[in-house]
C-alpha cells in the first residue's frame, strides 16, 4: 500500500459520508435561511436576504420561546448540578455494591426520552397517576401536573415545572457520574490533611474539593446546557409544547416553524441563531469557570 | 466508633431511598404491562394483583411488535456499517498525518454540540428528493453518519492507547495491514470496541427525531410508534407499557454490559474515570 494514500483509505469513507450528509446539509441550510422557502410548495423559493433574521429576531413570539427555554435551562441544569453533587457525595468512596448502584442509576439516561416522557405522562396523570396518588395521600393535594396553573417554584406553570423534574430524573445522573470520576480524582492526602485539620464539612467542599474538581464541574454544566438546548423527544412526548405554549421550547418551535407551517427559511435562520448562541454560552462558561 | 457506625446506616439509608426514587417509575412501567385494565385504573393503585399476558398477545396482534423489527432492523445495519468506517478512520487518523487532518478532528468532536434540528431540515428537504424518505436506506444512512463522528472520535482514543512498536513489529514480521489490523489490533482494543458498539446500538435504538421524520409508516421505527399512540382513541396503558417494556429492556441489559466504559463515551472522551 503506498504510505502517501493510505490514510486516504482508512478515513476517506467517514470524511466523504460527513461531507455528504453533514457538511452539505449544514451549508446548504445557511444558505436556505436566507431564502423565502416552502417544500409543500416547490415554486415558491425566494431570495429575501437577511428579512428571515430580521423579522425572527424582532418577533416577541420568538423571544417567549427563548424565554421558556431559558427558564427550563436554568432550572434543569441547576437541579441536575445540585442533585447530581448531593448524589457524588453521597456514592463518594468504596462500598458494597458501588459498582450496581452506580450503574442502576445510569438507567433513566440510558433509556430512550421518548419511553421516559411517555411513563411520565402515565405517572402525572390527573386522575390515575401514581404521583398524584402520592402528593394525595401525604399532602392532601391533587396537582394538575401537566396543566397551565402557575407552581410553587418561582411561579413557573406545573407543565413546565413537569418537564424540568422528568429532564431531572433523566440527567442528575449523568452530572453524578462526571463529578463522581472528579471526586475519585482528589488525592488521598488532601482528604487525611483536611480530617486532621479538623475543618467542617462545608469549608472542605468549599476549599478542598470545589477547586480541586473545578474543571469536571465545568465540562458536565458545559455539556449538560449545550443538551438540554437540544431537548426535543422529551417535550414532543411529554405535552407537545402545551398546554398552550407553555413548554414550547426553541427546539419545538422550529420543528413547528418548519413541519407544521413549512416555512423552511425562517425555521434555518431560528436554527442558526440558536447555533450561534450555544457557541457563545460556551464561551462564557469557559471563561468565567476556567479562570 | 458509635458514631462512625450510626453515618454508615445513615448513608446507607439514603442510597437505598435514592435508588428506590430513581427506579420506581420504572419499575412501576413494567408491573403495568402485566396488569389488567381493571387494575390499571384502580385507586388505590394495586400494589399486588394477578399478572396476565393479555397486553403482549394486544401488542403482537395489533402488529406494534413490527415497529420494534424496524428499530432491529435499522439499528443491526447501521451499528454495523458504522463500526467498520469508525474504527478505519480511527486508525487513520491516530497513526497517519495528512492535511488537514486537525480541522477534521475538530469538525468530528463540534458535531457533538451540534442540535440536529439544524441538520434535519436540509436532510428532509435532500431525503424528499432523492426519493429516500420513508426507505430504510435513508434511516441506516443518517444513523450511520451521526454515529460515526461518535465513534471515530472515540475508537481514536482507544487506537492511541495501543503503542506503535506494534505497528512496526508486525510490519518488520511481513504483516499485511489488513491482516495487523484484524489479528493483532482488534484483539487489543476489543473492549473499547464492544463498548462504542453498545453505546451506538443504544443511540440509534433511542432515536426521535430523525425517525419521525424520515419514516414511513411501513419503516416506523419503534420510538415513533411510541410517540404516536397519542393519536389512538384514548390511552390504552396497559398496552403501552408492554411495548415500552419490550423497547427499553434490551437497553437496560446492555447498560450492564458497558457501564465500564460509559462516562468516557458520554463526554466523547474528556472524562475519564
Amino acid at each position: 500500500m503506498n504510505e502517501r494514500y493510505a490514510p486516504l483509505i482508512f478515513v476517506g469513507p467517514v470524511i466523504l459520508l460527513l461531507m455528504a450528509f453533514n457538511i452539505f446539509p449544514l451549508i446548504w441550510s445557511l444558505g436556505l435561511s436566507f431564502y423565502q422557502y416552502s417544500i409543500m410548495r416547490a415554486r415558491l423559493l425566494r431570495f429575501v436576504g437577511l428579512e428571515n433574521y430580521v423579522r425572527l429576531l424582532s418577533d416577541p413570539e420568538v423571544w417567549i420561546r427563548f424565554q421558556i427555554t431559558g427558564k427550563f435551562i436554568v432550572l434543569a441544569v441547576g437541579l441536575e448540578f445540585l442533585i447530581g453533587f448531593a448524589m457524588a457525595l453521597l456514592l463518594r468512596g468504596e462500598f458494597k455494591g458501588k459498582r450496581i448502584v452506580v450503574t442502576l442509576l445510569l438507567m433513566p439516561m440510558m433509556i430512550a426520552p421518548v419511553a421516559t416522557a411517555l411513563f411520565f405522562r402515565y405517572l402525572f396523570d390527573r386522575n390515575w397517576g401514581i404521583i398524584n396518588y402520592f402528593t394525595s395521600k401525604l399532602f392532601g393535594i391533587q396537582i394538575y401536573w401537566l396543566g397551565a396553573d402557575p407552581s410553587p417554584l418561582l411561579g413557573i406553570e406545573y407543565a413546565l415545572l413537569s418537564l424540568v423534574l422528568v429532564d431531572v430524573w433523566m440527567w442528575s445522573p449523568f452530572m453524578m457520574l462526571i463529578i463522581l470520576a472528579g471526586l475519585s480524582a482528589i488525592p488521598r492526602e488532601v482528604f487525611e490533611v483536611a480530617e486532621l485539620d479538623r475543618i467542617s464539612f462545608v469549608n472542605k467542599l468549599r476549599y478542598v474539593i470545589i477547586p480541586y474538581i473545578r474543571p469536571v464541574l465545568l465540562i458536565a454544566l458545559v455539556l449538560r446546557t449545550m443538551d438540554a438546548f437540544k431537548t426535543f423527544d422529551t417535550v414532543y412526548v411529554l405535552t407537545a409544547g402545551g398546554p398552550g405554549i407553555t413548554t414550547e421550547l426553541i427546539s419545538v418551535y422550529i420543528y413547528k416553524l418548519a413541519f407544521l407551517w413549512w416555512d423552511m427559511g425562517g425555521a434555518c435562520a431560528l436554527s442558526y441563531i440558536v447555533l450561534a448562541v450555544i457557541v457563545f454560552l460556551t464561551n462564557v462558561y469557559m471563561r468565567y469557570l476556567s479562570r | 466508633m458509635h458514631l462512625r457506625e450510626l453515618i454508615r446506616v445513615i448513608r446507607y439509608a439514603m442510597i437505598i431511598i435514592t435508588l428506590i426514587i430513581y427506579l420506581f417509575p420504572i419499575y412501576w412501567i413494567f408491573v403495568t404491562a402485566f396488569k389488567r385494565r381493571i387494575d390499571i385504573f384502580a385507586l388505590p393503585p394495586r400494589w399486588i394483583f394477578t399478572p396476565t399476558l393479555d397486553n403482549l398477545y394486544e401488542v403482537i396482534n395489533s402488529g406494534m411488535i413490527y415497529s420494534i423489527l424496524n428499530s432491529a432492523i435499522i439499528t443491526g445495519i447501521s451499528v454495523i456499517i458504522s463500526i467498520i468506517l469508525s474504527t478505519l478512520a480511527a486508525y487513520g487518523f491516530s497513526r497517519y498525518d495528512f492535511k488537514g487532518k486537525d480541522l477534521w478532528l475538530f469538525y468530528i468532536i463540534s458535531t457533538r454540540m451540534m442540535p440536529p434540528i439544524v441538520v434535519v431540515i436540509p436532510i428532509y428537504i435532500m431525503f424528499s428528493i432523492l426519493h429516500l424518505k420513508g426507505t430504510y436506506i435513508g434511516l441506516i444512512t443518517m444513523y450511520t453518519v451521526m454515529n460515526i463522528a461518535f465513534g471515530t472520535w472515540i475508537m481514536k482514543g482507544f487506537v492511541d492507547e495501543v503503542p506503535k512498536d506494534i505497528d512496526e513489529a508486525a510490519e518488520i514480521d511481513g504483516y499485511p495491514k489488513w491482516k495487523f489490523l484484524l489479528k493483532v489490533l482488534l484483539p487489543i482494543i476489543r473492549p473499547g470496541l464492544t463498548a462504542t458498539i453498545i453505546l451506538m446500538i443504544i443511540f440509534v435504538w433511542n432515536e426521535f427525531l430523525f425517525a419521525l421524520l424520515l419514516s414511513s409508516t411501513n419503516t416506523r421505527p419503534a420510538s415513533v410508534a411510541l410517540a404516536s399512540i397519542r393519536g389512538e382513541r384514548g390511552f390504552n396503558w396497559g398496552r403501552v407499557a408492554m411495548l415500552e417494556t419490550i423497547y427499553i429492556l434490551p437497553v437496560i441489559i446492555l447498560v450492564f454490559l458497558v457501564q465500564k466504559h460509559l462516562l468516557r463515551a458520554m463526554t466523547f472522551g474528556t472524562v475519564r474515570e
